[in-house]
């Protein structure tokens, strides 16, 4: 993760914008955890509803976004494997207990990471993360 | 767009190694996961055991029960299955029925025994049950049905929820999956026939109940014959050679008059 200060601070309600891509992925992990697209979900609609937003804030909500999309192909393994242990022939293995801590450390991690990023965002920081923070700058090229 | 790449491919690297460290770790024996399980299946059995009982009246007439036992013990021992492993109760119920329950215990209706004209007859039935419970196919059902949040809540707490015993209905009444059925099929012939049991006769059971259809069956009713698997009863009955009698057919007449 790396934090830059910009050479032109975004305004205030800039920051709030950005920051808030990243509470709503938030919200959402805690309100979708048992069902993972629910995350991805909260994360497209804020993007889309931000789309027409200043560069800041469209890469902010980008960065969320493919984070989330990244933590749900993992998150949907979890969860189909969870009802097939509930309600098909699955049983609780040790791989499926480890897999279930994976996603959890998994998530906590993105959690984590989250807000220490929307600590920085709303003071008008820029924060690129490992990776996403690099496919986010293909898709939204963001002159610091 | 190669550094992308690159770090994808350290990322995936990373979340699988962890993954496979984690997966090394003994889970299910830390966290008694399998004696969960059998806690909870204990429970379950013994509390449909309690409900049947309390609301049909268990037979213990020695000429009954002798022959049932003689029959079941072959069965098992047969195929190296501890007979105490597995509770066998007859009810007086005159529904054609026999069915499994949670913790090995399998309920026998005395309309079954009636009908069954032969000891031979009974004991492809039996087989079948028996099948059941040793292809763990009782739990699988009960999961699929009634999810693993009532298996919990049995685990840690005593409370018995009408939702409980109005779930033992899934295992009285209706059939288990197709494939279920199969393999219990396949399993009890091939019981039958490492004990020496004649499968025969269940083939003819089977026959005279499809041909008196009688949706009051539940054995019938939820077991329905499709030819194909009329027709692998028939293909079996060619390879087995080797057999030898169950109870002698006095025994058994003597069982069926005694449930009169």
């Amino acid at each position: 993760m790396k934090i830059h200060t910009l050479s032109t601070p975004p305004y205030d309600t800039e920051c709030e914008r950005a920051t808030f891509s990243y509470l709503m992925s938030i919200m959402a992990v805690f309100a979708g955890l048992p069902i993972p697209i629910i995350n991805l979900l909260a994360t497209l609609i804020f993007y889309f509803g931000n789309k027409k937003s200043t560069t800041f804030v469209k890469w902010h909500c980008t960065q969320a976004l493919v984070s989330q999309a990244f933590l749900f192909c993992f998150n949907s393994i979890s969860f189909w494997w969870t009802i097939d242990v509930i309600f098909g022939d699955a049983t609780i293995t040790d791989p499926y207990i480890a897999y279930i801590l994976l996603i959890f450390m998994l998530n906590t991690a993105e959690i984590i990471i989250t807000m220490i990023t929307m600590h920085h965002v709303r003071k008008g920081k820029h924060v690129k993360w490992f990776l996403f923070g690099e496919i986010t700058d293909k898709l939204i090229p963001f002159n610091k | 767009m190669k550094s992308i790449a690159v770090k994808l491919s350290l990322m995936l690297l990373g979340i699988t190694t962890a993954y496979a460290a984690l997966a090394q770790i003994p889970w299910t024996r830390i966290l008694h996961v399998e004696s969960i399980q059998k806690i909870s299946e204990e429970k379950l059995g013994n509390l449909y055991w309690d409900f049947i009982s309390s609301t049909n009246t268990e037979i213990h007439v020695e000429d009954v029960i002798k022959p049932i036992d003689s029959i079941a013990n072959r069965l098992l021992t047969a195929n190296n299955i501890s007979p105490k492993s597995i509770r066998i109760h007859v009810v007086e119920n005159p529904e054609v029925n026999a069915f499994a329950l949670p913790n090995r215990i399998i309920i026998i209706n005395s309309g079954l025994l009636a009908n069954a004209g032969t000891a031979e007859e009974f004991a492809g039935v039996l087989a079948h049950e028996i099948a059941h419970i040793e292809e763990n196919h009782v739990m699988s059902k009960l999961r699929n049905e009634i999810g693993i949040q009532l298996l919990l809540s049995i685990t840690s707490s005593n409370r018995v929820t009408d939702q409980l015993l109005s779930s033992l209905k899934v295992l009285t009444s209706t059939a288990f999956s197709r494939t279920f059925e199969r393999e219990a099929d396949q399993k009890g012939i091939s019981l039958m026939k490492r004990a020496k049991i004649d499968i025969r006769p269940l083939a003819h059971f089977f026959d005279k109940l499809q041909k008196e259809n009688n949706p009051l069956d539940p054995w019938i009713s939820t077991h329905p014959l499709s030819e194909q698997r009329s027709q692998n009863i028939k293909n079996t009955i060619q390879d087995q050679t080797q057999v030898v009698p169950l109870v002698h057919p006095s025994t058994w007449t003597k069982c069926r008059l005694a449930l009169e």
